[in-house]
Parts: structure tokens; sequence; C-alpha cells
């Protein structure tokens, strides 16, 4: 009785010991597993320079992510928690930290195609393509419809030499976004680099079909026509490519949408300007200025920034107000100083805005455009000698500036000196022979100035038809000069029919002292007489 | 029996709830639990660039202006190259002034002494000079790149100029080809095999820019020959890449495409174009290349650059700016190593600072977080050996360094610095314009 009583109770007490040794050694593990997760989550960076918001977000985005595992919930989550905090750290420029975020992510969270992807963007930010062509893949994988990431690839096989993989994918690309342009500009980049001229033609055209103002399949068009020696179509192209915005990246939702945890000003500032170099204005205004100023209020770069924005948009009070605010908080900014400058000019304040250049001038004493607006201010106050001193400064420090160029012809002219007017320009043009502003003024010159020696009908006609070229022929002004060219050079039939273009177009816009003018210059046509000033 | 069961089954039991319970396999569980887990995995690779790994600083360099002293402008010096221009025996450096738009050259006589001298008339916006004998008389003439503006414009400004050098020092201007895309290097080769120097020209343009490369007809006569009509080319090094005896063209190209090419000569300047590496990145901001040998295996790698940030405003720092080098391994395969991160960075140099035999890498740069008193802008990152790196940082000040160039200036044996500061942005509290770095290496101070 007494021996089973001690085996039993030996048994007990071992079951106990075992219990306890196994309690033990699970909470050990338990342990030392999420200690192995959580030493994983990257610590957090410097803060110090950083802006208070920006700091306090990131603080408690790094605290929740680790309550997860403490709190002992799946690790699924804890996985989709440490991306999010990934990306936040992307959004924030902190990608040594967002890396060991997606990596944990895409460990606990396996199905979610996204880590791998924004992984993949920040490997592919820092050039690394090998990387980047893996986690791709595994994104496609678990997304296969998602179209950036096939554009991804495929540009990372192109840039490494994969040409045909790099062609399967942009073909997979355009098979879920039918006249992509960006599949079809990779394409034809292939299809060049293999002296497939036809075919990579066929495929820019199709790129410009579906975007016209895709820029940078005008201009490889353009080598394609140059190839084929079709050189007023290269020519085309190139101007077409003239008139379209830089090169803007294909959308991209998973990533843009980090723009939204974005909390740095500087880097919103670039957002800004990388939405105004697409022409999206009010984009920058709304979503990235208004946020930077939000954080960071007493900034007097963000308040030129905005104040810029709004110049661009023709809105001078908002635009006067934030320069305004610039230069509260910097009083020496030469470029708020100029932008009201501008501002005032534009308003016929010439005498104001001529003091805002001058004192712009005192900070920045270098800046051609402060003294090309400056000779702008005075030419506009007729004094036209101290115009052209200014212009002439400005193009000491910049001698190709092509409006204080210009602008200089404009005031040589105004001040009665035709034969260097014209020696302007024909620089001007010699630069920036598209332009047609000069080539509209040099014709004038040529085809009435009051000095015979100075003018010449034919070459009058030259530049008059350069001025008019494609838009140009929509503009009465323009064809007013073509047609004093014309009639210059005796062919009054040209002349005649040119002038009655012009003045219909000029009555359609309803300009009444260019009307006045046209007529009595029309009846000098009509009675085979040229116009002389 | 019982008890063996009760001491394996009941942890087992334990671990095998919890791991089901936070939703883990069970080896994925037990592996994280030993440490095991968190390696490079097949789907999801580590990155080849992990966090840049900073040593302690070593103070090495003393560093002292030379040439004319900065004045009241803000220094411009957008290229310098160090070069014994007069053959005299002392090596001279050579300086694109873009504020005083003329080159200048910075001559060293006696040993140690320097004093700066006017080359040729003025040429607007210089970006780049090649010393080159290219009228083969026995001096060095200059082959300058005429951006006509540092700026981006997309007007056709840009000129390739030669300042002929009598032989005396005294420089004759011949402008070879005028009225084209701006222009941001040129560099000489004999590309047809013909005797004569012809000439490669990389144009940045700004939407419109080209390569080209221009045949010597003898006399100052040139004929171009379009390579690529591509925007954004900084640099067109010129070195025989496949080692088949003819020289061949690399081509750095910035803007949307941030890629590198190389043409590859036939030996009678057929080329065959070949696109050895691009970031898909569009803002990658490629800023510098050099064709060395790295990792001294025999063949040339290429040395490689981003942290250019000219193209925004604020222009900045960001944070996939740094430096990398694509090693040759052979038959047109480059492998792309990330050497580490470096905000801003231009111009990176391989020398060898530490005389341990092999190449570390030193690098400026222009865009670094200025604000902060403690960002560098020039660094270097020593080789450790099999071509691992370790940064160490170099200075703080001054600001805003955007070309670098190494020699031994003073003939001690040991490598020296030379930069140039180019200042178009604030900060302006610590500006140089050319500095001389000595390397005093044997005297070397280790700070904590």
């Amino acid at each position: 009785m007494a021996r089973s009583r001690i085996h039993l109770l030996l048994v007990v007490g071992v079951s106990v010991l075992a219990l306890g040794i196994a309690m033990g050694i699970s909470f050990l593990v338990k342990r030392t597993n999420r200690e192995a997760v959580l030493s994983r989550l990257p610590d957090m960076p410097a803060l110090a320079e950083n802006a208070e918001v920006l700091r306090q977000k990131l603080i408690d985005a790094d605290q929740i992510t680790r309550r997860t595992v403490r709190e002992g919930k799946p690790y699924k989550q804890f996985g989709r928690k440490a991306g999010e905090l990934g990306r936040f750290y992307q959004a924030n420029h902190f990608y040594d930290q967002a890396i060991p975020c997606y990596r944990l992510a895409i460990e606990l969270d396996p199905e979610e195609p996204l880590w791998s992807y924004l992984l993949a963007s920040v490997y592919q930010q820092r050039g690394q393509n090998e990387s980047v062509r893996v986690l791709l893949e595994r994104t496609l994988k678990l997304a296969p419809d998602y179209s950036p990431a096939l554009l991804k690839l495929a540009d990372s096989f192109f840039k490494t030499g994969g040409k045909d993989q790099a062609k399967g994918s942009y073909s997979l690309r355009l098979a879920l976004l039918p006249g992509d342009p960006y599949a079809l500009l990779g394409l034809a980049r292939i299809a060049l680099a293999k002296s497939q001229w036809d075919e990579a033609q066929g495929y820019l055209e199709r790129a410009i079909e579906s975007d016209p103002g895709f820029g940078d399949a005008h201009r490889l068009l353009s080598t394609v026509h140059e190839h084929f020696f079709r050189t007023r179509k290269a020519q085309e192209s190139l101007e077409a490519a003239g008139r379209c915005t830089r090169f803007v990246p294909a959308p991209d939702p998973w990533v843009d949408a980090l723009e939204e945890l974005c909390y740095d000003t500087e880097q919103l500032l670039v957002l800004g300007e990388k939405a105004i170099a697409e022409r999206k204005i009010k984009k920058a205004l709304d979503k990235y200025f208004h946020r930077a100023m939000e954080l960071d209020p007493w900034n007097p770069k963000v308040h030129l920034a905005v104040g810029k924005a709004w110049l661009m948009l023709s809105q001078l009070e908002p635009a006067r107000d934030s320069f305004r605010n610039t230069l509260d908080l910097d009083p020496e900014n030469g470029e708020a100083h100029f932008y009201l400058g501008l501002i005032m000019r534009n308003e016929g304040k010439l005498f104001a805005a001529e003091n805002m250049f001058l004192r712009a001038l005192e900070f920045e004493s270098n800046n051609p455009n402060v003294y090309n607006n400056l000779g702008l201010c005075i030419l506009e106050q007729h004094k036209y000698e101290e115009a052209i001193r200014y212009f002439r400064h400005a193009l000491e420090i910049y001698p190709e500036h092509l409006e204080a160029l210009y602008n200089l012809g404009v005031a040589l002219w105004a001040s009665g000196n035709s034969m260097a007017a014209v020696k302007q320009y024909k620089r001007v043009l010699q630069i920036k022979p598209d332009w047609r502003t000069p080539a509209n003024s040099l014709a004038w010159i040529l085809a009435t100035d009051i000095i015979e020696s100075m003018r010449n009908g034919d070459e009058a006609v030259h530049w008059a038809l350069l001025a008019c070229k494609g838009e140009g022929w929509e503009n009465p002004e323009y064809l007013d000069t073509l047609a004093a060219a014309y009639a210059e050079a005796g062919r009054f039939d040209q002349a005649v029919q040119t002038a009655q273009r012009s003045l219909n177009l000029a009555r359609a816009k309803g300009d009444k002292s260019l009307i006045n003018d046209l007529e009595y210059r029309l009846r000098l046509y009509g009675s085979g007489k040229a116009f002389h000033e | 029996m019982a008890l063996v069961v009760i001491l394996i089954g009941m942890p087992f039991g334990v671990i095998y709830h919890e791991a089901r319970r936070t939703g883990q396999p069970l080896g994925a569980y037990l592996k994280r639990a030993v440490g095991k887990m968190g390696e490079e995995s097949p789907e999801c690779p580590a990155s080849s660039s992990q966090k840049t790994v900073t040593g302690k600083t070593i103070r090495f360099l003393q560093k002292k202006a030379i040439g004319d002293p900065m004045g009241d402008s803000k220094p411009w010096i957008a290229y310098l190259t160090i070069v014994d221009l007069d053959q005299d025996g002392l090596k001279d450096i050579l300086v694109c002034d873009a504020r005083v738009n003329q080159i200048r050259w910075i001559k060293q006589g006696p040993i140690n002494e320097y004093r700066e001298i006017s080359v040729g008339t003025p040429i607007r916006a210089p970006a780049h000079v090649t010393p080159c004998d290219i009228d083969l008389d026995g001096d060095l003439d200059l082959l300058v790149a005429k951006m006509g503006m540092i700026f981006p414009n997309n007007d056709r400004i840009g000129a390739v100029v030669v300042l002929e050098n009598d032989g005396r020092s005294h420089f004759t201007k011949h402008t070879l080809v005028e009225n084209i895309a701006r222009v941001t290097d040129i560099e000489p080769g004999d590309f047809d095999s013909d005797g004569d120097i012809d000439l490669a020209v990389g144009q940045f343009g700004y939407d419109d820019g080209e390569i080209r490369w221009l045949e010597n007809l003898g006399n100052w006569k040139f004929r171009s020959h379009m390579l690529l009509t591509l925007s954004g080319t900084i640099y067109v090094p010129v070195k025989d890449i496949d080692e088949d005896g003819d020289l061949d063209i690399v081509a750095l190209v910035s803007q949307e495409w941030e890629e590198i090419y190389v043409f590859e000569n036939d030996g009678e300047a057929n080329f065959r174009v070949r696109l050895i590496y691009g970031s898909t990145n569009e803002d990658f901001g490629s800023s510098g290349i050099s064709l060395v040998d790295l990792d001294l295996d025999g063949d040339l790698d290429m040395l490689y650059s981003n942290g250019d940030a000219f193209d925004y405003i604020p222009p900045g720092p960001r944070p996939w700016h740094g430096v990398q080098w694509l090693e040759n391994k052979g038959n047109w395969d480059f492998e792309y190593h990330r050497i580490g991160d470096f905000p801003g960075a231009y111009s990176a140099e391989a020398v060898d600072v530490d005389h341990d035999g092999d190449l570390d890498v030193a690098v400026v740069s222009c865009f670094n977080k200025w604000e902060s008193s403690e960002a560098q802008s020039m660094i270097w990152f020593e080789n450790t050996g099999s071509m691992e790196f370790m940064q160490h940082d170099l200075t703080s000040n001054p600001t805003h360094l955007l070309v670098l160039d190494t020699a031994d200036m003073d003939e001690d044996g040991w490598v020296d610095f030379v930069t140039g500061g180019f200042y178009a942005y604030p900060p302006y509290d610590r500006m140089s314009r050319v500095l001389l770095w000595r390397n005093i290496w044997p005297e070397r101070e280790i700070v904590d």
C-alpha cells in the first residue's frame, strides 16, 4: 500500500516536473520565437532633423506593429503590420528600414503580392535589376493582372540585355492594356536595338495614337524617319515632341499610394515639382504643397513653391500673398522679390515692378532673368537706352539668353536702330530656328522699314512664312507681316489674299486697332503699293 | 515510457498549438525559435546593397585652397582634371570654371606652389576638358565641351571646341561643330585606325540629346557620324573594353533613360550598340562613370555614381543615391554590385588610399542634406578585401563638391585629392573653389 502510494506520488511528482519543464520549454521557445521576429523589425531611424508630425507618426506605426506580436495575434497580422510600417518608411525615404519590414511581411503574409512588389520598387530605385526581377516574378504569380509589375519586369530585362524576355513581358502588358504607350515604346526600343526599323515605326505610331502627348515616342519616331531619310517628317516629329510634356512615368497605383503617407516637407516639395512638370499644377497645390504647408507653415520654401504654382495658374492674388509670406519669413529671398516684380509688371505697375526687380538684384546679382525682366519693365516705359543696358547686362551673364537677345532686338528697333535689331533677330534664329516671334519681327523690318536699303522682300517672305508655319496661320499679326512681305516682294495678289485672311481673323477677335491698320494696308496692296513704316 | 511521452509530447503539443495559433508552419516556428529564419530565400533575395557599413573616421587629408581665390561670387567648377599640361614634370590642374566661362590652368611650379592662368578665350559653360595631342605635334591641346548653359535648356547652344597649343602654352580656339545640343564630354581616339585622332562627343541636350563621333578629315575638318539620339548623355569615356585592339566608346545616359551603352568598334569605326546596364528608376540621377580594373582581375570594370538632383527644385539627396560598380564578367556581361549609399554622389574615383594593394573608392557629394553640419561632402569606401567596402567619412566642409580627381601631386608616394565646388543652391556658408587635399596617411589620426 505504502509502496503504491509512493509510486503514485513519484508519478505525480515527475508528471508535474515534466509539465513544468514542458511549460518552461514552450514558454522559452514561444518567447524566443517572438523576440526573433521582433528583433528583425528595424530600429527607429535618427529623427532629430525631421518634422514633429513625421516623428510621431513613425513612432506610433512602429509601436502598433510591435504590439501585434506582444499581444499574441497571428503572425500573418504582424506581417501585414510590418508591411504597413515598411510602406511608411518607404514613403518617407527611410529605405534601410523599409527593406527588413517588407522581408518580414513577405515571410509572414506570403499571399499578399503588395509586399514583394514594394520591396522590388525599393531595389528598383537603387538600380538592382537582379533582385527586382525575382520579386516581380513572385508578385506576378500572386497578382498576374497587375500591369505595372509587368512593365517593370520588362524594363528590367530590356536594360540588362534580355530583349526576348522583355518583349514577352511588354506583350503581356499590352494584352492587359491594349494600346498602352509604355509597352509600345518598350517594344519599339527592342525593335530599334535589332535594327527592325519598320516594326519600330509601327509600334511608335501606335503609341502616339494612344497618347499624342508622349514625347519620347515622337522623338524615337523622328530617329526612324531620319534613318529612312524622311527629313521633313523627322523634323515634324521633333516639333511634336517639343510640344509634349516631359517624360511622365506610367501610373503605378501601389507605389503612387505611398504619397499619402509622406510627411517629409522636402519630399512633398519634390512631388509637387514633379506634378508641375507634368502640368498638374492644381494637384501640386492641393495634394503636396497643401500638406507641406500644414506640416511646416514657417518654411519660406513652401510659400515660395505655392506662390509659383499660383502664378502658373495666373492666380495673381494668392500668388502675391504667398510671395509676401515668403518675404516675411525670409526677407532676403531674391526669387520672391523677382516674382512679385513679375506680378506688378503684369498689372501695369511698372514703377513698382522696377523697384522690386532692383531689390531682387540685391540678392541675386547674377540672375539674367531679373535683368531681362527689368529691361522689359523699362522698355514698356519707353526708356529704350536704359532698357538696352539691362538686356546687355543679362547677356553679359548669359550670352545665349534667348529672351534677352530677342528683347534687345526689340529695344534696338524701338530706338530706331533697325540694322542692329536685324542682327539680333538673326542671332536668335540661329540658336532657335523655329521660334516664330523673332521670325515675324525680322520679317516686319525687312518688309516695311523706312530705310530702303534695309528692305528685302524675298527674305521678308522667307521669315514671315516661317512665323506662319503651323499654328501661325491662325495668327492675324503674323499674316499681316506676311502680307506686307508679299507686297514688298511685288506679289500683290498674294498680299491682298493674305491681308484679307488676316483681316477676317482680326475681326473675329475684335482687334479694332489691327482692323484699322489692315483695312488701310489692304487698300495699299490693292493699288499695287507696299506698306512702309 | 509515460514520462518520456509527457516530457516530449507536452512541449511539442504546446509548441504545435502556438505555431497554429500564430499562423506559422511548425517548421518555420521552430526555425525562427532557433534563430535560423530570415536568411535569403529564392523568392525574397537579399539586396546586393545591404545597409552601408560605416567605419571610423580616419584623418589623413590636409586641405589647401589653390588657384584664384573665390572672390564675391559663388564658385561653379563644372569639371577638373589633373595633367602635366606643360610637360615640365609637375602635375597641374585644368579647371572648367562655368562662373567665369573659361578654362583655367592651375600650374604647379615649383613643386607645391600653384598659380592660376586663363586658357584661351571665354567659352560659355564649359562642362568638360580633355587634354589630348589632337594635331599630333607633340604638345597637349585641349578638347572643350561647350554646354552653352549649365542648367536645363533644349536650345542648340552647344559646341565642340579645341584649344590648340602652340607648344608654348598659348592656345588658339577652333570650333569644330557648333549650334548643336549641349555638349558634355569629348574624348579622343583613333576609331577608324587611320592614324589621326577622331573624337567621341556626348551631348546632353535636354529633351533632344545625341551621341556622335567626329571623323578627323585633317586640317581641322571633321565629319559627324551619329551613334544614338537620346537625351541626357553626360560622359563618353573611350577604352578598349573588349580587348580586341580597337577603341570602344562608352556612354552614360541620364535623364529618364539612366542607361550605360557601349559602342563596340570593329576597328573601322563601324559601331555596334550594346546596352550594358540601365536603371528602371527614371530619377536614378546618374552622375559619373570611370572605366577601371576595380577588382584587379585584368579587365576593365565600370565605377558608376548616381546622385544628380539638378532636375528638381529643391534639389536634394535621394535615398537611392550612391556608388556601384559593374563587374566585367567577359562576353559583354557586366554584373552590378552596390558599393554603398551616399546622398548626392558625384565623381567617384578608384584609388588605393591606404596602400594596401587594393583599390578603394573616393567620392564627393554635391547634393547632401547641407542643413545638417554632419552631412558629408566627401567620403571614401575602404576596400576591405574581397570587394567588400566600408564607408569612412572625410569631410563636411566645404559642401557642394561636384568633381574630384586624384594623383600624387607632391610626389611623396601618396595619392592626393583635388576637388571643385559648385554652388548653385544654398546654403553658402561652407564654400570652396578648388582645393588640394594632401594625403598624409603615415601621420593619420583615427577618430572615435
